[in-house]
């Protein structure tokens, strides 16, 4: 089995080299036919990798110990389900499923546009094979999940050798958001190729209208979707399951998937510009290449080892690989846009400081800064070990210094930015616009400096968060009784055609909603408290306004753990409102690693949060810590927001001749006689 | 049986790749001809100004511009809506733009699948082209 999926790996990669200089033979000789042949190995490439999967799928479910990465993590008595999840449990494994996302993304795009853009697409196919033959290499060559464990005899033969039992998978992964949130941050890496390829593709060809960001729009919607629930799930795992009270760490690699999401969030919002107005037109291109070059480099970041994490992927083989794969697409793709640059040419200049355009170009200056910042913080231990000769690591503090202002100043202009008009806006537009969300935003910063709030960045975000929540409701409520007025309609019914008419707008302005509900979770970090104590059952501990009250502590032991659980009664004003059972676990068959599962009591207002630390150091008492987080329910609710409002943006247009535009033909005549009659 | 698994696997994917070589018709692919035109870029811009000209109307219904800023915006769009409809008149365009479109296709198919184009004859009363086989015209209803 693992022999056939090794071939299996090997038939891919030489069906995407094949497709890679297919595809490009087919363009340079304009012969269709070579083309097509090309896509086709693109589809038989993606089965071919399929069919890997599925083996070592199968050996994952049947325990077959004598591949090493079956027998590095999982263990016979593991459950099935986790069995198969340990796929991306290990390195190697994981680079397949990469593998296996990339050219099943690979094959969706050639099979969605087979009768269109055939111009551009032999080189689309051309960009996606090459990233498909990179990453295949790797995987086959230096990372191979199929490896086989060998044993050397007294001699110096080497034999086949089959452990009685694996390693067992890392405990800190046997958690559902942990179980999904790999594939889901991976469907969100790769995605970016989509764009990044028609970007190539439309550089090659010479065809820099917004042809290719209108086709890829879903592609990188969707990817930037995928990659923001990654996070959240990755942060709501750190937050469950490490046990540490909190929920983003600036670990190097949270920091290498924020990266793309920053820079896809400034490409998505600076698309819009250059479809309106056709303005930004290099930058978006070169904004698509480093967003996808930093996913990539997310990738070098965990799989290269060059930087220490929680995410223990090392493996140095690989980062001059993807070191110099980066160097290589940055020089092509920069020679292509300077090359192409007369093709890139903008329609119109900026026309003033107040307007949409240039609220674009800030918050796309700001998503960029924030994300060279992370940058820096991320590599700076790298830096330091070339400069000073020891590898300095920035801790969180520099992050957060950095990180608030510029997230207040990208939260204003989430407010600020859609109520500009394009091109010019004057003071009395403005003043229509903003009076009342000025006024309620300062009415509550005057309330909450009444109530005794000092600090400068909550005031700061709570009164931005309430200027930017008055723009929303505004906007949704004004919007609405112009359609009231025009059609009849009731006020809800109105409100839900409205959105549906313009479904990036509103979608929008419900993801800028969302962002807002996680600011406000984010800014409870500032106001969290935290108590540790040896208990034993009897004792009672005080955190804010709760008692925690310990009944019993109980040892027992389920299939692949022994655990130790302590039951605590939560009172509140002298009211039982809780029992809560904080756990630690050790697992069997990985050498006694712990875990330790998080007691959680969630509520809009605060978390309270109950660790089981262990026995003491006397052994007779139990560490118990207890963490009071507010507004951290905020932050989960405002991650399903973000999701419901990106869908709705994704929803299907109904097709009209001026689908693109989201106009309807009767209103598009209407509009023409208007333009007729002057 | 590995070995015939993978030969099966090889001759499988061979077959699959390499048949569009030597089966699918020659239709060459003309880059040219499937570029996006001067047509497609115009109607593509004339599409986004009508929608800013319609975002616009409805800011203002909405109360968030002032009657300065509207009529300054809206002179400057309609200006640039006109003059694309003038370049679309020096096209031909205006007049009838499902004819243009259909003409456009049909140009389309007779340069990349020239023995599949679609064989027509011409109205004797006004001068339409109607595919053979018809014999009333689609356009004047008179006899062909």
């Amino acid at each position: 089995m693992s022999n056939l999926g090794t071939f299996c790996l090997l038939l891919a990669l030489c069906l995407s080299l094949y497709g890679l200089f297919a595809s490009l033979l087919g363009a340079a000789l304009k012969q269709h036919r070579i083309v097509r042949s090309a896509e086709r190995a693109a589809i038989a490439s993606c089965a071919s990798i399929l069919l890997a999967l599925v083996s070592l799928l199968y050996l994952l479910a049947t325990s077959d110990f004598s591949v090493e990465h079956v027998a590095q993590s999982t263990s016979r008595d593991l459950p099935l389900f986790y069995k198969l999840a340990a796929l991306w449990g290990a390195h190697d494994g994981s680079m397949l499923l990469w593998v296996f996302v990339t050219a099943v993304f690979s094959g969706i795009v050639v099979f969605q546009n087979r009768f269109r853009y055939r111009d551009m697409m032999p080189y689309v196919v051309a960009v996606l094979m090459f990233n498909l033959s990179f990453f295949l290499i790797l995987n086959i060559f230096l990372s191979n999940p199929f490896d086989e464990l060998v044993q050397v005899l007294p001699g110096g033969t080497m034999q086949k050798f089959s452990p009685p039992d694996g390693r067992g998978l890392n405990p800190l992964l046997q958690y559902w958001a942990m179980v999904i949130h790999p594939p889901i941050l991976y469907l969100g890496f790769i995605g970016f190729v989509v764009p990044f390829a028609f970007a190539i593709a439309a550089l090659i060809t010479r065809q820099l209208g917004d042809t290719w960001i209108r086709t890829t729009r879903r592609w990188t919607l969707v990817t930037w979707l995928f990659l923001g629930v990654g996070l959240i799930l990755g942060g709501k795992w750190a937050y469950v399951e490490l046990g540490w009270g909190g929920y983003w760490g600036w670990d190097p690699v949270e920091n290498s998937s924020l990266m793309p999401w920053l820079a896809g969030t400034a490409f998505l919002h600076s698309v819009i510009v250059q479809e309106r107005k056709g303005m930004l037109k290099v930058w978006n291109v070169l904004l698509i290449v480093i967003t996808y070059l930093l996913g990539i480099f997310g990738t070098f970041i965990t799989r290269s080892g060059i930087i220490n994490s929680v995410h223990a992927f090392a493996d140095s083989k690989l980062g001059v690989f993807f070191l110099y794969y980066m160097l290589l697409v940055l020089g092509a793709s920069l020679y292509l846009i300077i090359d192409r640059l007369p093709y890139l040419k903008s329609e119109r200049r900026l026309d003033s400081v107040l307007s949409r355009e240039s609220a674009f170009l800030f918050n796309n200056l700001l998503l960029l800064v924030a994300c060279f910042a992370v940058l820096w913080g991320t590599m700076f231990p790298v830096l330091s070990n070339w400069v000073e000769g020891t590898k300095i690591t920035v801790g969180p503090p520099f992050f957060n210094n950095v990180g608030v202002p510029i997230g207040l100043m990208l939260l204003l202009l989430t407010g600020v930015g859609p109520l500009f008009a394009w091109r010019k806006t004057s003071v009395e537009s403005l003043k229509k616009a903003f009076l009342w969300p000025v006024i309620l935003a300062l009415l509550l910063c005057v309330v909450l400096l009444a109530a005794g709030m000092r600090s400068f960045y909550v005031l700061v975000s709570f009164t931005l968060s309430m200027f930017v929540l008055v723009t929303i409701v505004q906007e949704f409520w004004k919007g609405t009784r112009v359609r009231v007025r025009k059609t009849g309609e009731n006020f809800a019914l109105a409100m839900v055609n409205l959105t549906l008419k313009n479904k990036r707008r509103y979608g929008g302005y419900i993801v800028h909603l969302a962002v807002v509900l996680m600011f406000i979770g984010l800014t409870g970090n500032a106001f969290n408290r935290e108590t540790s104590q040896a208990m034993v059952p009897g004792d009672e501990m005080q955190i804010g306004r709760y008692t925690l009250k310990m009944t019993e502590y109980h040892e027992g032991e389920a299939a692949n753990y022994q655990y130790g659980r302590a039951t605590l009664e939560v009172y509140s004003g002298g009211k039982l409102i809780r029992t809560m059972q904080p756990e630690k676990r050790f697992y069997k068959a990985s050498e006694g690693q712990s875990t330790t599962e998080v007691a959680l009591y969630s509520k809009p207002l605060e978390d309270l949060y109950v660790v089981l630390a262990g026995p003491s150091n006397d052994g007779k008492r139990y560490e118990i810590t207890a963490h009071v987080n507010p507004l951290v329910w905020w932050v989960w609710f405002g991650a399903a927001v973000m999701v419901a409002g990106t869908l709705i943006t994704l929803l299907p247009d109904k097709r009209s001749s001026f689908a693109n535009a989201q106009l309807t033909i009767a209103e598009a005549a209407e509009i023409e006689m208007g333009v007729k009659a002057r | 049986m590995l070995i015939a698994t993978c030969g099966l696997l090889v001759v499988i994917a061979g077959i699959y790749v390499l048949t569009p070589l030597f089966k699918e018709p020659g239709g060459n692919l003309e880059v040219e001809l499937l570029a996006e035109t001067e047509l497609d870029r115009l109607l593509a811009r004339k599409a986004m100004v009508y929608s800013n000209l319609k975002d616009l109307e409805f800011e203002y219904k909405m109360g968030r511009l002032s009657d300065g800023d509207f009529r300054r915006l809206e002179a400057g769009y309609k200006s640039e809506a006109a003059k694309l409809l003038q370049d679309l008149d020096r096209l031909g365009v205006a007049k009838d733009l499902d004819e243009t479109i259909e003409r456009d296709i049909a140009a389309r198919k007779a340069k990349l699948f020239p023995g599949t184009a679609e064989k027509t004859r011409r109205c004797p009363s006004c001068g339409a082209e109607s595919p053979l086989g018809k014999s009333y015209c689609a356009d004047c209803g008179g006899k062909l």
